[in-house]
Parts: structure tokens; C-alpha cells; sequence
């Protein structure tokens, strides 16, 4: 009786010891994509930050030249 | 020599709404089959769920890479800049579902095993394909010039195609830490396999946003290239 008691604590601790290493593995995989599409959407501001600035540069420099 | 001017433009939204919900819903649907609905390994016990993300996201990884190598072989045959845009979106995806892959499988390894990283073929083909693609993107920031760029990422790219077939095979053609084939080889019941087919698709789909969304990233920078050059050349 006692033997079967000590071996459901053990089974209790091994599962709460798998449990621990299942939330890691999921948690990893959801940061990982989650710091990716974060990557995705900070490279694609920058961009339009760029290419904004490049248009209005663009403008004034044909203006200069047909003004010239 | 620069590539054909832009034959494309980004699109208005990188992800469609309808196709977020339906990819938001499929990957909870899949996480409460998982964590809910599946039955326990009898050996390892709840640990074993880590597989349903584990093994999805290998091959969600391969059908990127097989897609960006097919997009990278049209590209050296017809110079079309949008293929290229297609292969380095499905590349760059594909490779954060390898290191999914690799990250995960170390988690399960760790308490299963009694080691982070079995270091058999298997692992270590899984991680020369993680490495090859690393190499893929840092080739591709070092490259300037855009049609050399093109070129010499889509060679690199067919080229990590080849590995694609030696990690599956791996724990065929030599004695691995893995155990052999489980999937196709008749050692899965049912019920897992429909935990494990909804979970595959939900990535999918996952990597179907992704794609789109780098894809629209790498048309961006293609134009902010274009209008470089012209600015620099007025």
C-alpha cells in the first residue's frame, strides 16, 4: 500500500517534470515566431520610411533640373 | 547589370484578414487537439505532444525550402525578379520553422533522452540545413548588386534543396538516436495521425501568411533599391 502510494507521488513528479518541458518546447516555438513576424514588421516600416524619404528626394531633385 | 525593373507591387496588406482568422483559428483548433483531445503516449507520457510540433514543422520547413528552389530555378531560367522575391520569402520562413523544428526536438530530447542534442545524423543533417540557409541570408545582406545577388542565392538555394532528402532519410541509411520511421511506417494510431495532419495544416497555413508577408517585404526593398539608384543617378 504504501509501496503503490510512493510510486503515484513518482508518476505525479515525472509528469509534472514532462509537463515543465512541454510548456518550454511550445513556448519556444510560439517566441520564435512571434520574434519573427515582430522582425517582419519592423523591416517593412523601415522600408516605407525609406522609400518615402527617396520619393520626396527624387521630387526635389526633378525639380531642380527642370528648373535649371 | 541590374535586374528587370519591378513587374509587381507590394500588395495593399501583407496578410488578408480572412486568411489571419483562418490561420489563427486552424493553429487553435490544432493547440486544443494537442493539448486537449490527444491521447497520451503510453511510454513517455505528456512530453510526447511536443512531436505534433516537432515533426509538422520539419516538414512545413522542406515544403518552404522545396518551394523556394523550384521559385530559384525558374529564376536563372527566365530572370523574372518576382521569383526571387518568392524564393528568399519562402527560404527565410522555411528556415524559422527549421529552427522550430531544432529548438523543439532539443526540449523533448532533453527529458526523454537525458541530453540536449543526440548529435546523429538525423539532428545533425537537420542542423547542416539550418546552417546552409543561415549562410543563404547572410549571402544575400553581403550582395549588393541585385541580379549577382539574385543569381548566386538562387544557386545556394537549389543546392539546400539536397539536403532536404538526406534528413529524411537519415535514420533509414544509418543508426540514429531517432527511432525510425513512425509516421509512414504504421506506429502511429489513428487518432494521432488526425492530431498530427490538423497540426501540419495549421502550419501551413501559418506559412502561407509568412510568405506572403516576407514576400511583400522583399518587393518593398526591390523598389527602395530602384529609387536608390535613380536618385543617385540624377
Amino acid at each position: 500500500m504504501r509501496y503503490e502510494a510512493k510510486a503515484g507521488i513518482g508518476r505525479r513528479l515525472l509528469m509534472e517534470e514532462n509537463l515543465k518541458w512541454l510548456w518550454y518546447a511550445f513556448g519556444a516555438a510560439w517566441a520564435i515566431h512571434i520574434f519573427y513576424v515582430a522582425t517582419i514588421s519592423s523591416r517593412a516600416k523601415k522600408l516605407r520610411e525609406q522609400l518615402d524619404h527617396l520619393k520626396a528626394l527624387l521630387a526635389e531633385r526633378e525639380a531642380k533640373t527642370d528648373s535649371a | 547589370m541590374t535586374t528587370a525593373g519591378p513587374t509587381s507591387s507590394p500588395p495593399r496588406e501583407a496578410v488578408p484578414l480572412p486568411l489571419a482568422i483562418l490561420t489563427g483559428l486552424m493553429l487553435l483548433g490544432s493547440l486544443h487537439l494537442i493539448f486537449i483531445w490527444a491521447p497520451s503516449e503510453s511510454t513517455m507520457g505528456i512530453v510526447q505532444r511536443i512531436f505534433y510540433f516537432h515533426m509538422p514543422s520539419a516538414i512545413v520547413s522542406w515544403v518552404a525550402f522545396i518551394i523556394g528552389g523550384v521559385a530559384a530555378i525558374r529564376y536563372l531560367s527566365s530572370r523574372n525578379p518576382c521569383l526571387d522575391d518568392l524564393s528568399v520569402a519562402c527560404n527565410e520562413a522555411g528556415l524559422v520553422f527549421c529552427v522550430v523544428n531544432l529548438v523543439t526536438g532539443m526540449f523533448w530530447a532533453r527529458p526523454v533522452w537525458g541530453i540536449w542534442w543526440a548529435n546523429d545524423p538525423r539532428g545533425n543533417s537537420a542542423l547542416m540545413m539550418a546552417v546552409i540557409y543561415t549562410a543563404y541570408l547572410i549571402l544575400r545582406q553581403s550582395t549588393t548588386e541585385p541580379s549577382q545577388r539574385a543569381v548566386v542565392c538562387a544557386v545556394v538555394s537549389i543546392l539546400g534543396m539536397i539536403d532536404i532528402p538526406i534528413v529524411y532519410m537519415a535514420n533509414r541509411w544509418w543508426r540514429t538516436q531517432h527511432p525510425g520511421p513512425v509516421v509512414f511506417g504504421g506506429g502511429l494510431d489513428s487518432n494521432m495521425w488526425l492530431v498530427l495532419a490538423a497540426t501540419f495544416f495549421s502550419l501551413l497555413a501559418l506559412l502561407w501568411a509568412l510568405v506572403r508577408a516576407r514576400r511583400r517585404l522583399a518587393i518593398l526593398q526591390r523598389e527602395t533599391e530602384g529609387l536608390r539608384r535613380m536618385v543617385h543617378a540624377l
